[in-house]
């Protein structure tokens, strides 16, 4: 009986340890006072937005607000990938700032190093911002670019930001739009390129009177996507002329002439248009003048005698009579004017600004 | 002779069952059910130096009768004030007047030793008043111990810590960003050290595309935001590109018609977390462009709401960027470029 008892005791003990056991379980309790470090960064001479060139002198500070405060004998520990030492750094070399103060303590780092490791103690931190510098002279960024880590650690709290040495967190879009020009000379109603003969463009005036003012005309149309725009000029091969006698040409510039039939004249009347970016068109005021209405002399030779110009691009498309330039040649003659088959020929150029 | 060896039969015989009848009766029993609560403590564990009012809850299997003997030995307790018989109140299965000598303060471990209660099987109380006792100002697993005459027991009580165990275990943060090619399969092609995405010559007629991957890596639980600086407008020097929209619904970019922008698809995140589209910067809509030039930011792009581990090739957890350009036939000629600085910040 006394062997049944003392089983029966050992069963007991067994069970109230066994009791013991899931009290004590029950009661460990983990405390995850962990927390993350906010508002990190990394500024100072040779750094900016948390970014260096390669091989750059730098003297950084390092910034980590904490939830937690650190005490003298916690370690702190900070890993500067991307940051060499430029010679040995010693703790005299290591100050801090903010809720942070205190000398750190912490074994010298004999130059080089790459990618040193801060491992202090003796820093007294309160919960908030805190900062840890490295005196000047002591390291430079990394050769080689790269988005390098940076990681703090204290007993209760950590963190990682990216410190950015080179460009390798930038992306460089590029793009080519190639100049373009074009100029064709198209008719009246930009429905079509001007009428030819023999692939000459013509401008028939046709028989003359003394009773009418002659005219014909047709459009000047230049696309092109030069930044500073163009200019439209001409050159004439002769006067407009039967050979032996030559018109009267109406003014060059000023506020030209209007061509009035029965009195011998002959030029041009402008309208430059206007252009599909918006651009000023300006006529030349040396050759066309001001005047919108009169007629300006087009049968100089010596050119090219700048028409007009444009101060952008201008893309006109499809039959558009408002961004191309109207030039109608009017035409006069007197009882006097000789008789004959009366011609010139213009030449016009197009030159953009890009 | 015979006689003899009956007579030495029966002694031996009595001998044996006065044996077993001496050994049967086995009152004694183990106490259960113990605990010790009140005012300060909790889960039968205290802080050191706390006041506490406890009650000691035991249950007996054996009766106790007026005359008897309870003793109470509370390890790890300490008075602040002398305990007499009037400041023990017993309850449950219990009735009558405590008797009790008095614990004269200073007293550690203290012990009661009562008389005068009648307590049938069940649960017992015995509480002591308020003011009169202080845990120790060490820390231990004290036991408190229980004794009837027929029962006995103890249990622990916890003072401090010295039953807990703190588990510590330390993940280094982590972080990582890479600008990746449109397949993840390698670092987009750079020049010097800096990363392009080229559009080459532009036509009227099409729309130009360029992309590349976003890759972030981190452990950081909360999480991270993307963001981005542009240093120019897309420009040539002289003209600055049209921009597709800021926010909103974005920008259809089509042939013909001057427009600059990104398309982004943030992809995912390994940990399943939740990754926002910027709506002030890059707005709803997926298939449309917005702006990337500005100059004045960081302006935020997308954000996790929490860790991503992307692994080898991954177009899944990656976020893809895709530039688009059209121009029409006014968009001035040139060499444009503008370069994008990415920054990543994580909260742990």
């Amino acid at each position: 009986m006394k062997n049944l008892s003392g089983i029966v005791n050992i069963q007991k003990s067994i069970s109230i340890f066994i009791i013991v056991l899931l009290v004590v379980g029950s009661i460990i309790v983990i405390p995850v006072k962990a927390s993350g470090i906010t508002t990190m960064s990394i500024s100072g001479t040779g750094i900016t937005n948390g970014a260096s060139a390669t091989g750059a002198a730098i003297t950084p500070t390092i910034t980590f607000t904490r939830a937690n405060s650190v005490a003298p004998a916690d370690t702190v520990t900070i890993v500067l990938n991307g940051i060499d030492t430029a010679t040995n750094v010693l703790n005299s070399d290591i100050t801090t700032g903010g809720t942070c103060s205190g000398t750190p303590t912490m074994t010298t780092i004999t130059h080089p190093v790459s990618n040193i490791t801060l491992s202090m103690t003796g820093i007294t931190c309160s919960a908030g911002a805190g900062t840890v510098t490295i005196a000047a002279g002591k390291v430079v960024s990394d050769a080689t670019g790269a988005n390098n880590s940076i990681i703090i650690t204290t007993p209760l709290d950590y963190g990682a930001f990216l410190y950015y040495v080179g460009s390798t967190n930038q992306v460089k879009v590029t793009a080519t739009v190639t100049p373009t020009l074009s100029f064709t000379i198209r008719n009246t109603a930009d429905s079509a390129e001007q009428a030819t003969v023999g692939g000459l463009k013509t401008c028939l005036l046709g028989v003359l009177t003394t009773a009418a003012v002659g005219t014909c005309s047709y459009r000047l149309k230049v696309s092109t996507n030069a930044a500073s725009g163009y200019a439209v000029s001409y050159k004439s091969d002769t006067r407009f002329t039967n050979g032996t006698y030559n018109f009267t040409d109406a003014a060059i510039g000023g506020s030209g002439t209007t061509i009035t039939a029965g009195t011998e004249g002959y030029g041009i009347v402008l309208t430059p248009g206007a252009s599909s970016s918006g651009a000023t068109i300006a006529r030349d005021n040396t050759n066309f003048g001001a005047t919108a209405g009169t007629a300006y002399r087009i049968t100089q030779t010596s050119g090219p005698y700048p028409v007009y110009t444009s101060n952008g691009t201008n893309a006109p498309s499809g039959t558009d009579t408002t961004n191309t330039a109207l030039v109608a040649h009017q035409v006069a003659i007197s009882a006097a004017t000789p008789t004959g088959n009366y011609t010139h020929t213009i030449t016009y150029t197009a030159s953009a600004t890009f | 002779m015979k006689r003899i060896f009956l007579y030495f039969g029966l002694i031996l015989g009595l001998l044996i069952v006065i044996g077993f009848v001496d050994e049967v009766p086995v009152k004694a029993s183990g106490l259960t059910s113990m605990s010790i609560t009140g005012t300060g403590i909790l889960l039968n564990a205290s802080g050191v130096n706390t006041p506490i009012t406890p009650t000691i809850n035991f249950t007996i299997t054996n009766p106790v009768i007026a005359s008897d003997t309870i003793v109470i030995i509370l390890n790890g307790v300490n008075t602040v004030a002398s305990v007499n018989q009037t400041d023990i109140i017993a309850g449950g299965t219990c009735s009558g007047s405590v008797s009790m000598p008095s614990v004269v303060h200073p007293s550690s471990n203290v012990s009661f030793v009562i008389t005068g209660l009648n307590c049938s099987s069940g649960a017992v109380t015995i509480s002591v008043g308020a003011s009169l006792l202080t845990t120790s100002s060490s820390g231990g697993n004290y036991s408190i111990d229980i004794d009837t005459p027929s029962d006995t027991g103890h249990f622990l009580y916890y003072i401090g810590n010295t039953n807990q165990i703190r588990f510590t275990g330390t993940i280094t943060p982590t972080i990582s960003f890479s600008i990746r090619n449109a397949d993840d399969s390698a670092e987009l092609d750079n020049v010097g050290g800096l990363k392009f995405c080229e559009f080459g010559v532009l036509t009227t007629t099409t729309v130009s595309t360029c992309s590349y991957r976003l890759k972030v890596g981190t452990n950081a639980a909360n999480g991270y935001t993307v963001s981005y600086k542009s240093d120019t407008e897309f420009s040539n020097g002289l003209h600055n590109f049209q921009n597709a929209a800021i926010g909103g619904i974005g920008t259809a970019i089509v042939a013909g018609t001057e427009d600059y922008g990104a398309i982004l698809n943030p992809g995912s995140t390994t940990s399943g977390a939740i990754v926002t589209r910027n709506l002030a910067n890059f707005g709803s809509n997926a298939l449309n462009a917005y702006k990337i030039t500005g100059t004045s930011g960081p302006y935020d792009i997308y954000s996790s709401a929490g860790m991503n581990a992307p692994s080898g090739t991954d177009t899944t957890n990656t976020a893809l960027m895709t530039h688009e350009v059209a121009i029409s036939a006014s968009t001035p000629t040139g060499n444009y470029l503008h370069t994008v600085v990415y920054t990543v910040s994580a909260i742990y």
